[in-house]
């Protein structure tokens, strides 16, 4: 899947399990991702290089998904600004809106199912298909 | 939900997707880093911590669906949701430190099996 869409990505995300999981199913679909342990540093990330993508938990120490993902879309031009995809296990109502609502593009339920995240990763628009 | 220690097809869903082997490293991980989470909990309910410990429990509950572990997953919930409040008035942590033995002792079941 990643030599027909090449995607550079961010994993941001700060529980051991979860990184490892996420990172083997990316794998082996062939794609490697860089990894942010926490908002602060999703920020920062997305600010010293370009990614296709941010997988972004929700809750993070230090600084949230959500307000990681404001801060991201603040800081960020629209066009230089990556694809946003929430990583949640909260099943509570509301929460997939409150993701949109902060700026998330997509998202996706925890545990992880590979087809939801194939599907997610399509949506991406590839670096090839940029004009930046 | 299903009262099972581990469900047996959330467990199978989870080899067949990332593979048996790497399954395993991952009981490891879990089993590394769980009793960290527990500590936080306690820590974080003695101190008045609301939101170390609704983090603590999210992450439990998180990891204990990946694996299937349906009962964990559940008693997590329930202190994530209920906040400090609801575990200072029913001692919650107790019926969850011991499903999480039990958790623990069926995942390294799995593994060897």
């Amino acid at each position: 899947m990643a030599a027909r869409h090449p995607l550079r990505i961010l994993l941001a995300e700060d529980n051991a399990v979860n990184q490892k999981l996420a990172l083997r199913l990316l794998q082996q679909m062939g794609y490697r991702a860089d990894l942010a342990a926490n908002g602060i540093e999703a920020v920062e990330s997305v600010q010293r290089q370009a990614y296709d993508v941010v997988l972004m938990d929700v809750q993070m120490p230090e600084l949230d998904g959500l307000d990681a993902t404001r801060q991201i879309c603040q800081l960020l031009p629209d066009a230089r600004r990556p694809r946003i995809v929430a990583m949640t296990a909260n099943a509570m109502q509301g929460d997939r809106e409150m993701c949109m609502a902060a700026g998330m593009d997509d998202y996706l339920a925890k545990p992880i199912r590979v087809d939801r995240l194939v599907e997610a990763l399509n949506g991406v628009p590839s670096r090839k298909d940029r004009t930046t | 939900m299903s009262d099972a220690t581990i469900d047996a097809a959330t467990f199978a869903e989870l080899q067949d997707s990332a593979g048996a082997d790497f399954v395993k490293e991952l009981v490891q991980t879990f089993l590394e880093e769980a009793p960290a989470m527990l500590a936080e909990l306690r820590q974080a309910l003695a101190a008045g911590q609301a939101d170390a410990f609704r983090r603590a429990a999210h992450s439990l509950k998180s990891n204990s669906l990946t694996f299937g572990a349906l009962a964990l997953a559940a008693l997590a919930r329930e202190l994530e949701l209920g906040g400090l409040d609801a575990a200072r008035q029913s001692n919650a942590l107790d019926p969850l430190m011991a499903e999480y033995d039990r958790a623990a002792r069926a995942l390294e079941a799995l593994c060897r099996g």
